[in-house]
């Protein structure tokens, strides 16, 4: 049993991440990372006064902060969004004006620091109207990439008809769409003495990735670029249910229908935040491809330099890696190509 | 009782369905699973086979029960366990199970059903074993039912779900229940099912497709990290389908058992608990989900289902043996000696 070489790298791996990250400073950054959040001090402040899910994490955040950690893990540009539990709290009002200060903050450090970050805007769902005004406002004023969304609104996931015309909006822009986890209303506090981030959250990308799908909006949005965060959650753990007889090795060797559930997973494309090590990375080279997956590093939460490291520890090749940190990311982001 | 496949045959729909899943070469012999598996004699043991007792779908009607348990007989289960060389299935109920909110109505449906399950396996003797359905989360009847199916019956093990409403395994309220399966040492074997959270959360996703696999891993974290894993050792799980989403987080869990305030209730971490469960390969023999299984557990832990009759015992075999994740002696394990551990009867 303890001769099990899998498990032994698996943990070593694991106790990488704990370890101090000494990941070697690359000579020139070049990562990009897709997973990346950010604050404006009003919404840092509310996560402090409403002691939101790791809201100590954000005392304080500064933008030089992220620069740091960025350094110091080789990362060239950050793509800035907000993370759960986002800014809907139910009163509409409030959560457009959350949108608007936190992209505005956002284009700000956009443009303070040249070059090191990009932005994918928040949007006030789940009222469809706003987000429409806020996607207009966002790309043609802001100049954003994409939008950063969360995987549920009240229990509502993305393919659900009353988000329709948003994403056939983003889909006319052919926009980026980010989407992370959150721990949806069904879902919070199930059992007592573990946290909802151990199972929920992951469940939640998996649903949401479902959703759109099963609804058909997928296909109906061809031009959007979907990139989901955490390795895609535990969608990886679903194929024998979701997939069926396409889930063996002879069809995952083959092309994939473009539109079949499984072509549909193969153009989406998967962050390795929170999943940079060899079990799930190993499945999603089996399952989409080390093309769709990229750099994402969850900071504040997580930090460039260990996630670096872990991905070290997954068996990839340097070209697997080059295109992990940048490669793949630059056919959706090709404005940071140098 | 009904008894099973007894002269007169199948009903012609079922003997046409038969001919189809057979394809036209199998009507060459007259035991279509003869040119299949010739040179193996049956030897795999399925832990995660359901039966559909005639009293069980009467008793809740044809919206309740899903059509293959409805068309359900034994002589199909046996045609399925032939065609892959599978020597013994273990049967139980599958979702949506015996409860409804009506201790009495419970008891009775899981009596009706254990009877005829211990039918079966003594109808067809080494074919078939059982695990003891329990009208949980009634803790009475379930002892009762208990004592009845395991000392009456000489059943196998037990069958649970991993949830009831919003409980999950290891819940102080199932104490009782985990104290006696403790004392006996029994073999537990877990299917997932829907919680009350968490159904029809996503409109025409059926709950089977995201929320199952994942009330499995409510269930192993529930267990693990209420202690209660550690509390009645003697118990031995199964966790169906892979352990469901759970080596796809175990990131996330080896994080959680690592934190100050359990670091010290978990000394060889989660995975030091988590490799003492088994874990079946129903809906699950696909490279993913078998080769993450593989680097979280040692091959010793992992054993044969094939969610028959969702799923053919077939595509798990053909499925297991293309994944390219297990030799020829792992599969062996993974086929029937693993099993064999829990279920030492079946020696032969």
């Amino acid at each position: 049993m303890d001769a099990h070489p899998s498990r032994r790298e698996l943990l070593a791996s694991l106790a990488a991440l704990g370890a101090s990250a000494l990941a070697q400073a690359p000579a020139s950054p070049r990562r990009i990372d897709v997973h990346h959040h950010f604050g404006n001090p009003a919404w840092v402040a509310l996560t402090n006064v409403k002691k939101m899910s790791g809201y100590q994490t954000w005392q304080p955040y500064t933008p030089a902060k992220a620069i740091e950690d960025m350094d110091r893990g080789g990362v060239a540009v950050s793509m800035l969004s907000v993370t759960t539990p986002g800014i809907w709290f139910g009163v509409d009002a409030e959560t457009i004006k959350w949108a608007r200060e936190l992209n505005e903050y956002g284009a700000r450090l956009v443009s303070d620091y040249k070059s090191r970050f990009g932005l994918f805007a928040a949007l006030p769902f789940p009222n469809a109207n706003a987000c429409l005004k806020e996607i207009e406002y966002a790309f043609d004023t802001l100049k954003c990439d994409g939008v950063g969304l969360l995987s549920s609104y009240s229990n509502r996931w993305h393919g659900d008809p009353a988000f329709a015309e948003v994403f056939r909006e983003l889909n006319r822009r052919k926009a980026i769409v980010y989407t992370h986890a959150q721990v949806p209303d069904c879902c919070q506090s199930l059992i007592p003495g573990v946290s909802d981030i151990t199972v929920e959250y992951n469940t939640d990308t998996a649903r949401t990735i479902i959703s759109m799908i099963e609804s058909g909006r997928a296909a109906e949005c061809p031009d959007i670029k979907f990139i989901y965060s955490h390795g895609g959650g535990t969608i990886l753990a679903l194929p024998g249910r979701f997939l069926g007889q396409q889930a063996s090795a002879a069809n995952l060797a083959k092309q994939a229908e473009p539109n079949s559930r499984l072509g549909q997973l193969r153009r989406f494309y998967y962050d390795v935040a929170g999943s940079n090590n060899p079990i799930q990375i190993d499945a999603l080279k089996k399952l989409v491809g080390t093309s769709q997956i990229v750099f994402g590093t969850d900071f504040p939460f997580g930090s460039a330099a260990r996630i670096a490291e872990g991905l070290q520890t997954c068996g990839l090749t340097a070209d697997e890696l080059r295109a992990i940190d940048r490669e793949n990311a630059l056919r959706i982001l090709p404005k940071f190509k140098t | 009782m009904q008894t099973p496949d007894k002269p007169g045959g199948p009903p012609r729909r079922t003997f046409l369905a038969g001919l189809a899943a057979l394809g036209a070469g199998a009507l060459l012999s007259r035991d279509g699973s003869a040119a299949q598996t010739k040179a193996a004699a049956p030897h795999r043991i399925d832990v995660h086979n359901h039966l559909g007792p005639p009293s069980y779908i009467a008793d809740l009607g044809p919206k309740v029960v899903a059509r293959g348990i409805q068309e359900w007989t034994p002589a199909k289960a046996i045609e399925d366990m032939d065609k892959a060389g599978v020597a013994t299935s273990i049967t139980s109920i599958s979702p949506p199970g015996v409860w409804f909110g009506d201790a009495t109505a419970a008891r009775r449906v899981a009596r009706g059903s254990n009877d005829y399950a211990a039918k079966l396996a003594s109808d067809h003797p080494a074919r078939f074993g059982m695990f003891v359905n329990l009208p949980m989360p009634d803790i009475e009847g379930t002892l009762r039912e208990i004592e009845y199916g395991m000392d009456t019956l000489k059943a196998d093990g037990i069958v649970m779900f991993t949830s009831y409403g919003d409980k999950w395994l290891g819940d102080p309220a199932f104490a009782p229940v985990f104290e006696e399966l403790n004392r006996r040492k029994a073999l537990v074997y877990t299917h997932p099912i829907s919680a009350n959270c968490c159904r029809n959360l996503v409109p025409n996703i059926g709950d089977g497709a995201i929320e199952w696999g994942t009330d499995t891993t409510r269930a192993i974290a529930r267990m693990v990290f209420s202690g209660a894993a550690a509390r009645y050792p003697d118990v031995h799980i199964i966790f169906s389908h892979a352990g469901g989403s759970m080596p796809f987080l175990i990131e996330r869990f080896v994080n959680m058992a690592k934190a100050p305030q359990l670091a010290a209730q978990f000394p060889e971490g989660f995975v030091g608990v988590a490799k003492k469960f088994y874990y079946d390969t129903a809906q699950t023999s696909n490279p993913a989900a078998m080769s993450a299984l593989k680097k979280v557990v040692p091959v010793s832990q992992i054993v044969f289902g094939t969610d028959f009759p969702y799923r053919t015992a077939d595509e798990h075999v053909k499925g297991l043996k293309e994944c390219g994740v297990f030799t020829p002696k792992e599969l062996r394990g993974i086929d029937r000696e693993n099993a064999l551990r829990l279920l030492p009867r079946f020696r032969t």
